[in-house]
Order: structure tokens, then sequence, then C-alpha cells
């Protein structure tokens, strides 16, 4: 009887301190709700330069990014300066699906179809859904578990959106365990893995950290592009106007 | 003491040799009891660690991948930054393009040569300033080239502005106001200037050119009102190559007769003023517009004299434009993988071209031969007249293949005596995809024109790569098979194969 007693009672301390354990370790929904609490601004303005990389042969474009927030939902433009003209104009907003124009260099402005949001963004590998907002109630989280990312020890998480029609069939996202920032995202089509995003040289501007630099690389050898913030000032003054497909018209 | 050495026996048993433990069983109760605990004693760590090890898989997991993964660091990210961070922002841009390009006709001439044979160089400038204060756009090209006959350099300015203002957008010079959502047949969009030369060499994009106008462009909300005045009308720009209006002398009662095109006179008045408004926005993922234009009729009706000089007797074709007020409405709505578009005008009083009936040409020949200087023909008479064009892109396969399909139909309510309206009733298909990582395109198309009883196609297919260091290069051929169609017809030697090769700068 008395062994049974101690049997008991370890199982019961082995139990307390591995469960202890897991709750010590924050779930999967409270690390990336803190991931979508990180300052983003309200608005904010910048200049960009996109660099795509295709069997070692660079293309550079440049262009002025411009976002604004209204409550959760979010409008962003980027308007082109060389060596095209084109812009591209993205509204989101909670529980909608992301709308999307894109101004063509003879400045015709198309609406871009839903099923288009897969594609190639300006011909980079980054896919036009890349410059959507994501909403964090839109996904499932599972903590799949730590690594280590440029040595910066990461939450390991994997996501999927809920419902039909989403572009990528997962993601595992490397959240920073002391900062929850995101340092890289791994984007699964069809069950297989097909791109890596890395943002590295976080700077803290404004208070806002803000990651300068952005790679979204194939996992097939297929090429990279890079966008890097060449400046950007956050919660400046964005007239309402200039986020309409109206202004991206003209 | 007793009981503990047996459960040590029973212990090492269990671990050692399984056999022993079915032993103890059956040998007594109080070893089955010693047996019993000495199990549970020696199970409770298996038991334990297989708990432990459940529980803490994740941690294992993590620790293995933590080895693993932290192998990844990006790479090159140095050797960029000296190309991203290069070229501050400048007041100042010059983009452009050079080209070289040449078309050669499938059919031959009664010398069996090919009935033209064009090449050609082009250099495209468009240089731009922006300040806080306003912004100097130019649209410049510089054409040099060989007809089959004829070399001929010009020089032409599609846009040239200069914008300014805040919240009132103003823009004043020559511009393209691109008003319209259609891929190929666009109706709602009065102002721009039709470009008709070489619309089988250019892109889309370019068969719209631009005006003299002053325009204004207030935004609120999701919507917006613009205003536009030209004070000149341009005509239609007519092609100097390979498939100008004119062509073979007739052959009459009354004598040889050359058709003559007389484009230049009175075309670019101020009294050939148009003012135009639109509005519209985005409503519920829907764009649409509306369009009130007054002005002289976008496309031309014509009037027709003969007329007797020294050289002989000549058909002259003189372009009417007439002014008319048209509405318009526009309207683009994305659902799935469709993006649909329409645009439509409607207008109460366009002119149109009286027919030539055998008895008004009898007429005016006999009168010719009775020595009458000139005879009116042909004239414009006031209809009600409505356009549309309707289509749709879809996303067939991978993220390039998509069809492209527009239908665009025009006609004058009541069609008696007028000549037909020409550009109407065609159907556009057009087939796009891009393969060896987006640098080759491929399309493929046929416009179709349903006519009556007679169908008259025009095939079309284009390769072009992308070098990716700003050449692209490109061979494509327009092949004509009109049968009876009126429209058609007009193309029917013009089929071609041409190449074009530019560089991007």
């Amino acid at each position: 009887m008395k062994n049974i007693n101690r049997l008991f009672i370890q199982i019961i301390i082995s139990l307390f301190l591995t469960i202890s354990a897991i709750y010590s370790q924050e779930s999967a929904d409270s690390i990336m709700k803190k991931n979508d609490e990180i300052l983003s601004g309200q608005s904010f303005k910048r200049e960009m330069t996109l660099l795509v990389i295709k069997q070692g042969v660079n293309e550079k474009k440049e262009f002025e990014g411009f976002s604004k927030k209204d409550g959760r939902s979010r409008r962003s433009r980027m308007q082109f300066t060389s060596p095209t003209e084109m812009g591209f104009l993205v509204w989101d907003k909670p529980g909608e699906d992301s709308q999307q124009w894109i101004r063509l260099s003879g400045g015709r402005v198309r609406r871009i179809a839903s099923s288009d949001k897969g594609k190639p963004w300006m011909n980079s590998h980054f896919y036009n859904d890349d410059v959507s907002e994501r909403y964090i109630e839109n996904y499932t989280y599972e903590l799949i578990g730590e690594v280590s990312v440029n040595g910066i020890p990461c939450y390991k998480i994997r996501s999927e959106k809920k419902g039909s029609g989403a572009t990528y069939s997962k993601t595992e996202i490397y959240v920073g365990k002391k900062d929850y920032l995101t340092y890289r995202v791994n984007y699964y089509e069809g069950g297989r893995h097909t791109k890596t995003l890395t943002l590295t040289r976080y700077e803290v501007i404004q208070n806002i950290p803000t990651a300068r630099m952005l790679t979204m690389e194939r996992t097939d050898g297929k090429g990279k592009s890079v966008l890097y913030i060449k400046n950007i000032k956050y919660n400046v003054p964005i007239d309402d106007r200039e986020l309409t497909r109206e202004a991206l018209a003209r | 003491m007793k009981t503990v050495m047996r459960r040590a026996i029973m212990h090492k048993a269990i671990m050692h040799k399984t056999d022993t433990r079915f032993a103890a069983f059956t040998t007594s109760i109080d070893t089955c009891k010693v047996w019993f605990i000495g199990a549970i004693n020696t199970i409770k760590p298996a038991v334990t660690a297989l708990l432990l090890s459940a529980i803490m898989m994740p941690v294992v997991e993590i620790n293995a991948q933590q080895q693993a993964e932290d192998d990844l660091i990006p790479t090159e990210q140095d050797d960029l930054m000296s190309i991203l961070d290069e070229s501050p922002k400048s007041s100042f841009n010059l983009k452009g393009f050079a080209e070289v390009s040449s078309d050669t006709a499938l059919s031959e001439n009664e010398y069996g040569d090919h009935s033209f044979f064009n090449t050609g160089a082009r250099t495209k400038l468009r240089p731009v300033y922006s300040s806080r204060r306003f912004k100097a756009y130019a649209d410049i090209d510089f054409f040099a080239k060989a007809y089959s006959h004829v070399d001929q350099y010009s020089f032409e300015s599609s846009e040239f502005y200069i914008e300014g203002g805040d919240s009132l957008l103003w823009k004043f010079g020559k511009q393209r106001f691109n008003w319209g959502v259609a891929d190929m047949f666009s109706v709602a969009n009065p102002l721009d200037r039709i470009d008709l030369s070489e619309s089988f060499a250019r892109k889309n994009d370019e068969r719209f050119t631009g005006v003299y106008a002053l325009s204004l462009s207030y935004i609120t909300g999701d919507y917006a009102l613009e205003a536009a005045a030209r004070p000149v009308t341009e005509p239609v720009m007519r092609p100097a190559g390979f498939y100008s209006v004119g062509g073979e002398v007739l052959q009459t009662p009354a004598g040889e007769v050359t058709p003559l095109y007389d484009d230049g006179e009175g075309e670019r008045r101020l009294k050939k003023a148009a003012l135009a408004l639109r509005g519209g926005g985005t409503t519920a993922g829907l764009d649409w517009h509306l369009l009130y234009y007054s002005g002289p009729q976008p496309r031309s009706a014509h009037s027709t004299q003969l007329t007797q000089s020294d050289q002989g007797l000549n058909l002259v074709m003189a372009p009417l434009f007439e002014r008319v007020n048209i509405l318009g409405f526009d309207a683009a709505y994305a659902v799935g993988k469709l993006n649909m578009r329409f645009e439509g005008i409607f207008v109460p009083d366009m002119v149109a071209s009286e027919e030539i009936s055998d008895e008004d040409r009898a007429a005016a020949f006999g009168s010719i031969v009775n020595g009458a200087e000139s005879v009116l023909m042909q004239n414009g008479t006031r209809r009600k007249y409505f356009s549309y064009s309707i289509g749709f892109d879809y996303n067939l396969w991978g993220n390039y293949g998509t069809i492209y399909a527009e239908w665009m139909q025009s006609r004058f309510l009541d069609k008696k005596d007028i000549e037909e309206e020409l550009q109407s009733d065609i159907l556009a298909v057009r087939i796009e995809d891009s393969f060896f990582r987006q640098a080759l395109k491929l399309s493929a198309g046929t416009m179709t024109r349903f006519r009556g009883n007679s169908l008259g196609y025009a095939i079309n297919a284009e390769a072009e790569y992308d070098f990716k260091d700003g050449l692209k290069a490109g061979v494509g051929t327009y092949y004509f098979i009109p049968n009876n169609d009126t429209y058609l017809q007009m193309f029917e030697d013009m089929s071609m194969i041409y190449m074009r090769m530019r560089f991007f700068f």
C-alpha cells in the first residue's frame, strides 16, 4: 500500500511538472496575438526598392508606398517610379476578400480577380496576396517547435487559413521569443514548401520595429526577390483620397 | 528483508527473463503479491518515462529542430545593399526605349514582290520632373521609317503636360484620359485621339494618343468627379504606311476617278472644342463611371464629293466631325477567376454617312458630264446610336495562362439609307501565357466579325522574349481571312509578319 501511494505521488509530481512545463510555454494563439499587436503605425509613407533576381539577372524597381489604417481596415498604395509607372492599390477589410487594382504603364487601371492573388506581384517572387493584410482571426495556429533563426530564438508556428480560397496551403511563421517579431515565414503550396520569406535588418523607427529587408526566395532555386525600405515615416498624414482607385488612375 | 530480496529477484527476473513472472505467479499468493508490487515498481519508471516522453515530445522535437534550422542563415544580403540603396530619388527622371522593327507583307504585288516591306527605328523618351508643387511629364517619339516607297521621319508627342494641385488636381497640356475599362474596343473614351497608325504593330495601350486639354479632378471618398475641356479636335491618326486610305483608280462612265482622302480641312479648329464630365468610383466592389461628353464625334462620318480638276476626276472623301452628345457608362467587377468589364454609350444625335445609291451615283456623273465642277454625292445625317463592348478575362491555368474575350457592337437605331457601321459585331479572343520564368510570353488570338451570313477573321500570334536586362524581342503575324466581310476586306492584302526589338532604358 505504501508503495502504491509512493507511485501515485510520483506520477502526480511528474504530471504536475510536465503540465506546468507545458503551460509555462505560450499557446500559438497567444504568441500570434502578441505578434499582431506589435505597432505598425496608423499610417506610413516609404520609399522602397524591389530587386527581382532570376537566373542571375537583377531587375530593379523603385516605388513609393503609403498606407493608412481605419480601425482594422487598411488601404495601401504602391506607386512605381522606375523603370515603370505601374501602380498597385490594396483595400483590406476584416471578414472580406482583399480588393486589388493595378495601374498599367499606359495609365489604365484593372481590377485584379481573386484568383490572381496567387500570381506574382510585379513579376517578382512575391504574390499579389503577399501585399495584403493578414487578419489574425482568419487563420488557425499551432505551435510546432522552437527554433533559432540567425541566432534569434523563435517560436515556430504552423498557420492555415480558415475556409477555402487560400493562396497557400499552410505557412510556418517564426516569431521571436523575446520580441514577438516575425523573422521568417515558410510558404507551402499544395503541401509543398515553395517559398521562404526572411525578414532582416530590423530597426526601431519612431518606436516601431521595422524589418527593412524582406527576402522572398523560392525553394526550387528559381530566384528570389528583395524588398528594401530605403526610408519610412510612420504616422504621417495621408489623404484618404490618395488611397482610391480614382487616385490610382490619374 | 526477505520480501525485498524476493522483489529484487523478481524485478531482475522481469527485466531479463519474462518467463520467470509466470513461474512466480503460480508459486503462491504471497509470492504473487510480491511479484505484483515488484512489477509495479518496475513498470512505474517505464510508465512515467512514457508519460513524460509523450508530453515532452515537442520539447525533444524542438531541440532537434533548433539544431537543424539554426544553420539557415540568409546570405548575400550585404552584397545586395549596394544595389538596393543606390540612386537616391531625383526630381528629374528620364526613361524610354529604343526600337527597331520591320513589317513584311505575306501577299505579293503584281511584280511578285512583297506588297510592302517596312522597316523603322523608334526612340521613345519619357522625361519627368517632379517637385512638391507640380509635375511635368512628356512622352515623345522619334520615328525614322523606310516604307516600301518612301522614307519618313516624324516626331510625335502623345503626352506633354504639367499637373499639380492637392484636393483638386489640375492637368494642362497634351494628355491621355484612358477612360473606359475595355481591353480591346473602348467606346467610352471619347476624348483621347484614336491612333490607327501602325495599330497592328503597337500595344493595346498605344491605340489612343493624347489630346490638348485642361482637366480637373476632384476626389471625395471613394469617388471622383472629372471635368475636361478640349479646345481642339484632332482627327483620327491615319496610317502613313501600308494601309492608308486612298487606293486604286476607278473606271467610271465619266472616265478615270482617283479617290482622295481630305483630312486637312477644318479638323483642327477651336469651334471643334469638346467638354466632358465623368463621375464614379467603387461601390461594393464594383468600379463604375458615368460619362457625359459634348463635342465632335470621336469616329467620323464622311461626305463624298465628285470633283473635276485639271488632273481629272477625283472622288474626295472628307471626314465629318459634327458635334454630338454622348452618355456613357463603364463598369468592372471581379469575382473568383473572372474579371468582367462593360462599357457602353448612347448618342441621341450621332451623324451617320448617307448611303450612295446607284441613282445618286448616276446623277452625280451626269452632272459632271454636263459641266458641273463638283457634285456632293454623300453627306451626313443624324440618327440615334449606341455602342458597347462587353468582355472578360479568366485565368485558365497556372499564373499567367489567361483567356481574354471581348464583344463589341455598334448600331444606329434607324439604319435606313445609311452606310453600315463597319467597326461593329466583332468578337476578339486571345489566350496568353508565359514560360521560362516569365521570359517568354506567347499569345494567340482571333478577331471575328459576324455580319449576316459572312464571317471574316483576323488571326494573330506573337512571341516575345524578355532578356531581363532591358531588352525585349518579339515576332508575330497578322493573317486576314476576310471572306465576304466588307470591313476585313479592307485589310485583305495586309497579312504580315512583324519583328520588333526594344531596349528599355
